[in-house]
């Protein structure tokens, strides 16, 4: 059932489109009906079952914006990322690791090259990649222990270290390979306790030390948003340095980073303005991170 | 000393016993050995924690993974084999009806192993039961099995009950106080009508079970079907084909190993030259419907060109491990096994048809093997393997000698602790104690 | 969290306005709004650590980042002792613009710049330096003589103060004898330079030389031909068209402030056409790659002057007030067509005459080069003829073009040589610097040294090397003629944070600080003045000393004076007093330099400064060169010539009293203009017929293209070329294992045409060959190369360094001989030939 729901959103997404037409879910299911699954449609029982079973909710309004949430929250946290801009410099990778101190072969965010096909020349075309703190997160979906979830209030998608049992499910889930398992090794200057070594993450303000077989060695790991620099009430503040590490070292000024929610911001100012694109579109994620090109 | 069936013996099958009980020997010896050097390495990997392995960030899941979709594979074949016998009345198939349904347990108690020592933090496997997170398959799965668990436990001792508590009284010192336990306080009826009565009760309790069973059998391994199927990051995974391939190569899988040990660890030859011949055609037809799904999966695949639906398929057939596909899966996985049964199937031979159902077992291994890899060796976006430089990136994954080891220990010591249950329990209707 | 606030000085942490939340999703959160997701809860945090190691815990201390030669502006985390974490500094427009304007657009006190600064990789990558296992803790003494390749030095652990004694001791026995000019002394060409030249001053050799001949000095003498000015710098920013030959500023980010003003050039309108033979990380951001043949930019850019001049599209307003040589230059080009460089560039001529038309009619146009066509034999006058090129469309010192930097910053008050010193002083310079390079730099001439060494050539035999955070080793071309060079020295004293391929032919090895661990003073490289502090943000982590406190000590143990007798590294140069702690007695000095030079403040009001940055606010100027020179400069000023005359060149005091050129008298008047021999910008340079080369060859006056030296043949049919990227710099960082994380390793770049020639396939091990030796290299095919050249980033392949850096990639050094192009001493790093072959 949830593929029918699929097929659907995807027609909803891309209404212009005409290859699917514009066959509704109504549609979708008289078609059933009249081809003799009239039986199959009332098992059904109707949107709250496929709802249920879908990633992707299926009710919205008749063309409304798909890259509005369903959901209400105070806060819509998401990055525009201007591949114009971008130079591939890595500054946003090394400079989250610095900032969240993530382990060899542990990156949040990383840099890709040639996501979007080669050219002729081989030209390069940058894009940085941290989580999309998708919409409707396929990672979170599948998490068994509900150990990874998206945080109402601002959309952030965390893991919670302490009740993650390292199953690995969520990195199979995510189609963007924003988690990573954290396999317990070290550089050399935290394996050879260096003053280094002693430096907490400062990760979701927890400051843990790393420890052989403590988390969130043998979890799963991924871009927080830099979530421990909001203050009390949720808020991001450029000015006070509490910014996403990536966006604030960013040498082409690539990365925008802000609240969707706020008509006002850059972020929305640039998706109202420019032409953006998000990855995997057609899988109905919904994803937070927007791409100018 | 194994056990040789209640009747006579010929001379034939006692020489063919006693090359069997050689042969036997040897194997029990060398699984003795594998599990020697196995556990300490399975020890090893729980106390330091996955960075032992050869998994990474890009293939998550590896050999483990594949050993666990595995034997729930042949757990839940076993079992549906067995409703065969209990539900739909297959009478002929009866002397195998504890063997199958003692094989679903092992079976599922050994890949429920396997996705523990799989797990991150494996202390914590208990999460799962205490904050289930009802939108995840895997979270629906640990109940799926949790009552699977329960009704295998229901069955083994509606079958065995009288026996035990026979055995019970048989019994000497320590055994004694085993089996009473086991029988549940059972007491064998001593009329015969009060024996009929009670063997018309088990029937029909066996019955009640097996299908309450069957859909959790079918949800227990189509469900991990789905644990796959429902990921559409994996193109590879992403089809509702999913679960029905995992169900019926479940059944051909149990089936092959229900053929195995029936010929060559608890033969019957006077049942079995009946019993043997109809199991392997059933096995062969569970094959062969596989196969057919297969073909479709690939046609379609292939077919419809999406690059990294077909990448995967590349790789499994021309990879690295392009042999596992062709050689193990479908040589030695099918198309031999197909032969030996199929082969002048009137003169097929006990140990004949017990290979083959070993060949079918082994070569669904493969089949496991390229459905957890493949899929996942494809990274989601191109060039992510290769954005930073670390081992845990790479996109081939070989699983390492810790991986290896603690796998084929693990296995070991699940087959001898089931070799010594099945020594110590009824396995047969009526079996004297001894 | 730092923010600049005047009355609190320059360290205020700004108090929160309630401390962060004790869980992340609280319950507030759980029930605010809508459909609670999957499993949402809340996740426990550790308020207390918050506390101990926040943003809001320890210090954030604003200094200058010496990852690379760039000098960005940093802000350093330091929490309970340790460097936490690494941000940019706002307040220094090294991060973010070299434009006044646009550096000033929307600046505030409190923040700094407007969308705030950048560090690259690197910069973020420090504290891995820092805490780099393998650093050089303590000093080393070499017990086995045997230095030749690969021999262990058996190291020997010593204290600092018998390092010093004996160093001191071996300098001393050199001085008594009056062979103070057979001590070679190298350092970088940045990072406290000024103490080390006076050390050489003082102790009396004429042998102080610099890295600058590895890097641009012939940029530095081509632009110094054309317009006087060693180093203009590119205002991308407001330019309109930008051509760039052989530079990659998005990727060899030294200031970084370039991928910023590129990137945003370009969201400008402006057009940014890249000529490299390596479609480089800069080309993949252009809006063309032209992929010329190594060696012939400057075919290209006077066949381009040619299409212009032919067409008269050149700013004649321009060319008739401000540019000399132009009948000579037309004359030169007017058979350089672009048919006739389409046969040397493998560039189409159609491709030229539209290049041409573009960059003279879309306005402001910026054209520059860098070490792409300079570190070739021809690299000089090819740079010259785009240096050129740029003079035809105008394009110097306007908005948007090549701008004359107005840098000023501290000052590096001379010393006067005692007596003893001023003798050895006078001796000719080893490494032939004045006698064989017409267009020579101050810096020397690295290859020139290590040649005379080897072979034992040159005005006298060296005894002693001093090596600053140098690693000739593997920077110098010719790895083997180096090695070979170094084993000649009686002693050689390396200072390095690493035990670097140069360290391990060291006698002694003194280790460094980390740029984190000491101070300098850094005028930055923007186009109006600008001065950033560097400072310890933690003690030296093996308490040893900064560099130039081992200067200060060897120079007291030396008991070096000035020529009134002052114990110069005893005394305070500001305070006059004796200074006896060496860190203090260095503050005293840099605030003398800071008192006497453009700030005009001491260190410590240096560091109260935003950003510990101090930055004039009158910004970038313009034309510079039509501004007339004020008169009160005008009375004390020296002309060398007839005061009416044009061309008469202007200093500010007499040119034996080391007078500095302040203008030229053009139209009758004394303006700036450009200072060269005519004061303006120069297509033509007569004085130049006079003088010969290295080789012995007259030098042209025009800016003439001659194939270099070294070209394919059939047995070495493919161009090598090498690269840097924003991932490491030079030789050094390959033992960052952060820097690793994204660039592990430098495979060979071959296009695949070429490579399936070969039988090369993706991932390949292959050998490249040259004349001098193989080496072995991974294949990496990609289009992104011209299809004769093969190539790779340059600073891998190190035998030493450290674990991670060891065997890492490839070096490619070996194959090339140690040779400079004949005009400016420029090593040649990129002029090699080889043959590929699979291993
Ligand atoms: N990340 C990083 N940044 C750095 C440095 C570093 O080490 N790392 N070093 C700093 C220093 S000291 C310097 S000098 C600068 C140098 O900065 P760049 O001048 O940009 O240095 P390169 O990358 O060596 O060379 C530039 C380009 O020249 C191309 N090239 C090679 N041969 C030719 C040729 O014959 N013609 C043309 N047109 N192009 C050619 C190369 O392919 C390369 O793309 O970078 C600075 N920035
Ligand atoms: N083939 C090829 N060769 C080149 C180039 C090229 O493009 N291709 N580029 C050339 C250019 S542009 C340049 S500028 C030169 C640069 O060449 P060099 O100036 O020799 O720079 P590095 O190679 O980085 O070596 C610097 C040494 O100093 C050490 N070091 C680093 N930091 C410190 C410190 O803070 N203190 C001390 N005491 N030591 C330190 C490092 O460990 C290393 O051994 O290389 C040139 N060589
Ligand atoms: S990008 Fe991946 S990890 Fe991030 S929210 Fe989406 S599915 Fe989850
Ligand atoms: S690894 Fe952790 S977060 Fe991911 S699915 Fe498993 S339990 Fe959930
Ligand atoms: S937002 Fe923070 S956690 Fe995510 S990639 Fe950027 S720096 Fe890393
Ligand atoms: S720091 Fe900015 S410019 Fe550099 S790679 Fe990341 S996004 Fe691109
Ligand atoms: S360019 Fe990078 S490494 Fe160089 S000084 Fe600036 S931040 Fe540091
Ligand atoms: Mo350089």
């Amino acid at each position: 059932m949830a593929k029918l729901v699929q097929i659907e959103k995807k027609a909803r997404h891309s209404a212009a489109e005409p290859e699917i037409g514009t066959m509704t879910r109504r549609d979708l299911l008289t078609h059933l009906t009249k081809i003799g699954a009239a039986s199959l449609a009332a098992a059904m029982g109707g949107d709250a079952v496929m709802e249920m079973l879908s990633q992707t909710p299926a009710v919205a309004a008749p063309g409304a914006d798909p890259a509005e949430p369903l959901i209400k929250r105070k806060y819509r946290y998401g990055m525009v990322i201007d591949t114009r801009r971008c130079v591939g410099c890595k500054a946003c990778v090394v400079a989250c690791k610095a900032e969240n101190k993530t382990p060899p072969g542990v990156a949040y965010t990383v840099v890709l090259d040639g996501a979007l096909g080669n050219r002729p020349d081989d030209k390069p075309l940058f894009m940085t990649k941290p989580c999309f703190h998708c919409e409707n997160p396929p990672c979170v979906d599948v998490c068994p222990v509900g150990a990874t979830f998206k945080r109402s209030q601002d959309g952030i998608v965390v893991v919670d270290y302490d009740r993650c049992i390292g199953c690995r499910y969520c990195i199979t889930g995510c189609p963007y390979g924003a988690r990573y398992f954290d396999f317990g090794e070290n550089y050399p200057a935290v394996a050879e306790g260096t003053p280094y070594a002693g430096v907490p993450s400062p990760e979701y303000n927890q400051f843990r030390t790393r420890a052989e077989g403590k988390s969130p060695i043998g979890n799963v790991r991924k871009c927080t948003f830099c979530v421990h620099l909001q203050d009390a009430e949720g808020r991001y503040n450029k000015a006070e340095g509490r910014w996403p590490a990536c966006a604030k070292t960013c040498t082409g000024h690539a990365i925008h980073f802000g609240d969707f929610n706020d008509p006002e911001s850059e972020v929305s100012r640039l998706l109202r303005e420019r032409q953006a694109i998000r990855l995997k579109e057609e899988l109905g994620t919904n994803p937070n991170v927007y791409y100018l090109l | 000393m194994i056990y040789t069936g209640a009747s006579n013996p010929s001379m034939a099958t006692e020489e063919r016993d006693d090359r069997a009980q050689r042969a036997l020997r040897t194997v029990l010896w060398l699984l003795g050995a594998l599990a020697a050097v196995g556990l300490p390495a399975l020890f090893y990997r729980l106390y330091a924690g996955l960075g032992v392995t050869h998994l990474g960030s890009v293939v998550p899941w590896g050999v483990w993974v594949a050993f666990y979709i595995y034997f729930i594979g042949l757990s839940a074949g076993s079992f549906l084999l067995s409703t065969l016998i209990f539900v739909f009345k297959n009478e002929k198939l009866e002397p195998v009806g504890r063997l199958a349904v003692f094989q679903a347990f092992a079976c599922l108690l050994t890949g429920l192993a396997f996705i523990l020592i799989d797990l991150g933090h494996w202390t914590r496997f208990y999460h799962v039961i205490i904050y289930p997170q009802w939108r995840s398959v895997l979270a629906w799965e640990i109940w799926f099995y949790n009552i699977y668990i329960v009704i295998l436990l229901a069955e083994m001792w509606f079958l065995m009950r009288c026996d035990l508590s026979r055995w019970a009284t048989e019994a000497r010192g320590w055994a004694k106080r085993i089996y009473r336990p086991l029988s549940l306080g059972f007491y064998c009826p001593k009329t015969p009508e009060e024996e009929r009565a009670c063997d018309q009760q088990t029937r029909r309790w066996l019955k009640i079970l097996g299908i309450i069973g069957i859909p959790i059998a079918l949800g227990v391994h189509g469900g991990t079907g789905a644990i796959f199927a429902v990921v559409k990051a994996r193109p590879a995974w992403y089809s509702p084909i999913f679960p029905l391939v995992f169900i019926i190569s479940a059944l051909a899988s149990g089936g092959g190993l229900l053929l195995f040990l029936r010929a060559f660890v608890l033969p019957q030859p006077d049942k079995d030259r009946e019993i043997l011949p109809m199991l392997a055609k059933l096995t062969a037809g569970f094959l062969v419907f596989d196969l057919v799904l297969l073909g479709l999966e690939f046609l379609v695949g292939l077919y419809g060109g999406i690059p990294d639906h077909v990448e995967s398929y590349y790789l499994i057939a021309s990879g690295p491990f392009w042999w596992v596909f062709w050689i193990q899966q479908l040589l030695f996985g099918a198309a031999v096994p197909l032969i030996l049964i199929y082969w002048r199937a009137a003169t097929a031979s006990a140990m004949r048809l017990g290979l083959a159902g070993l060949l079918i077992v082994l070569g669904v291994f493969g089949v496991r093997l390229n459905i957890v890899i493949p899929a996942l060796a494809i990274p989601v976006l191109r060039g992510f393997d290769m954005a930073i430089d670390s081992a845990r990136l790479a996109s081939l994954y070989v699983p390492n000698w810790v991986e290896w080891l603690s796998s084929l220990g693990l296995v070991a010591a699940v087959a001898l602790l089931a070799y010594a249950a099945m020594r110590r329990l009824p396995m047969n209707e009526h079996q004297p104690y001894r | 969290m730092y923010v600049f606030d005047e009355k609190v000085g320059r360290r205020k942490f700004l108090k929160l306005t309630g401390t962060t939340a004790a869980t992340i999703a609280g319950a507030g959160a759980l029930t605010s709004c809508g459909k609670i997701s999957a499993g949402e809860h809340a996740i426990t945090t550790n308020t207390l650590a918050a506390k101990q190691w926040g943003r809001e815990a320890g210090e954030w201390i604003p200094s200058c980042c010496n990852m690379c030669g760039g000098q960005s502006g940093i802000l350093v985390h330091v929490v309970n002792g340790v460097v936490e974490k690494i941000e940019p500094n706002h307040w220094n427009p090294n991060n973010y613009s070299n434009i006044s304007t646009d550096f000033f657009d929307g600046y505030s006190e409190e923040y700094g710049c407007a969308e705030g600064g950048s560090i690259c990789p690197k910069g973020n990558a420090g504290i891995m330096q820092l805490y780099d296992p393998d650093r050089v803790k303590r000093p080393l003494k070499r017990t086995n003589p045997d230095k030749s390749p690969g021999a262990d030095p058996k190291w020997q652990e010593i204290t600092w103060d018998q390092a010093l004694d004996e160093i001191a001791a071996k300098l001393k026995a050199l001085r008594d004898e009056g062979e103070a000019h057979k001590l070679l002394w190298m350092s970088e060409d940045h990072s406290f330079t000024h103490i080390q030249q006076d050390f050489c001053k003082l102790y009396g050799t004429p042998n102080y030389s610099m890295h600058s001949n590895l890097c641009d000095v012939a940029r530095k003498a081509s632009f110094r031909m054309v317009v006087g000015d060693d180093r203009p710098l590119a205002d991308f920013i407001q330019s309109k068209y930008i051509l760039l030959f052989g530079w990659n500023p998005t990727s060899a980010i030294k200031w970084v402030y370039l991928p910023r003003i590129l990137t945003r050039a370009i969201e400008r309108g402006a057009r940014l056409v890249v000529v490299d033979p390596y479609l480089s990380d800069t080309a993949a951001k252009a809006h063309e790659w032209v992929a010329i043949r190594p060696g012939t930019d400057g075919a290209l850019a006077l066949a381009m002057g040619h299409v212009i001049v032919r067409e008269g599209l050149y700013d004649k307003d321009f060319v008739a007030n401000w540019v000399s040589g132009f009948d000579e230059y037309a004359a030169y080009v007017k058979d350089k067509t672009p048919q006739w460089a389409e046969k040397i560039t493998s560039i189409d001529a159609r491709t030229i005459e539209r290049l041409a038309r573009e960059v003279a009619t879309i306005k402001p146009a910026c054209i520059d080069a860098w070490s792409g066509p300079g570190q070739h034999t021809n690299g000089v006058q090819g740079g010259r003829a785009i240096a050129a090129l740029a003079a035809l469309i105008g394009g110097y010192d306007r908005p948007g073009t090549l701008i004359l930097p107005d840098k000023k910053g501290n000052k590096h008050v001379e010393v006067e040589p005692d007596e003893v010193a001023e003798k050895t002083l006078h001796q000719p310079r080893f490494d032939q610097l004045k006698e064989k390079y017409p267009l020579g730099h101050s810096s020397g001439v690295y290859t020139q040294l290590f040649n005379n060494l080897r072979k034992g050539e040159g005005p006298y035999q060296p005894k002693m090397m001093v090596c600053v955070f140098q690693n000739p080793m593997m920077s110098v071309p010719g790895t083997q003629n180096v090695a070979e060079a170094l084993a000649k020295l009686e002693t050689l004293v390396v200072i390095d944070t690493m035990l670097s391929e140069t360290a391990m032919m060291a006698d002694y090895v003194l280790p460094g600080t980390v740029y984190l661990e000491r101070y300098d003073l850094n005028s930055h490289w923007v186009t109006w003045p600008a001065l950033g502090l560097r400072q310890p943000v933690v003690k030296p982590l093996f308490g040893q000393l900064a560099e130039y406190e081992t200067v200060v000590a060897l120079g007291r143990r030396l008991d070096l004076r000035d020529r009134s007798g002052k114990e110069f590294f005893r005394i305070g140069p500001l305070s006059g007093q004796p200074i006896e702690d060496l860190k203090a007695w260095y503050e005293d000095y840099l605030s003398n330099e800071l008192k006497k030079g453009a700030p005009g403040i001491t260190l410590e009001e240096l560091k109260q400064l935003p950003g510990a940055v101090w930055v004039d606010k009158k910004g970038t100027r313009y034309e510079k060169y039509a501004e007339p020179i004020p008169e009160e400069k005008l009375k004390e000023a020296f002309f060398d010539g007839p005061r009416n005359t044009d061309g008469t060149a202007i200093y500010d005091k007499p040119k034996d009293q080391g007078g500095k050129r302040i203008g030229t008298v053009i139209g009758g008047k004394a303006v700036r203009g450009f200072f060269t021999p005519s004061g303006k910008a120069e297509l033509y340079t007569p004085s130049l017929a006079e003088k010969k080369d290295a080789n012995g060859q007259p030098v042209d006056p025009l800016p003439v293209y001659k194939p270099r030296d070294w070209q394919p043949d059939e047995k070495y049919p493919l161009y090598l070329i090498n690269w840097k990227e924003a991932s490491h710099t030079h030789t050094r960082t390959q033992n960052n294992a952060w820097l690793l994380d994204i660039k592990p390793n430098n495979p060979l770049v071959i296009h695949p045409e070429t490579a399936s020639r070969l039988g090369i396939a993706e991932g390949d091990e292959v050998w490249v060959e040259s004349p001098h030796g193989r080496v072995q290299a991974r294949a990496h095919l990609t289009r992104r190369i011209h299809p004769e050249v093969v190539g790779a980033q340059h600073g891998f392949g190190h035998t030493a360094l450290g674990n991670n850096a060891r065997g890492r990639g490839s070096a490619f050094g070996a194959l090339n001989e140690t040779k400079s192009d004949p005009l400016s001493g420029m090593a040649v790093h990129k002029e090699i030939c080889v043959r590929v072959y699979k291993a």
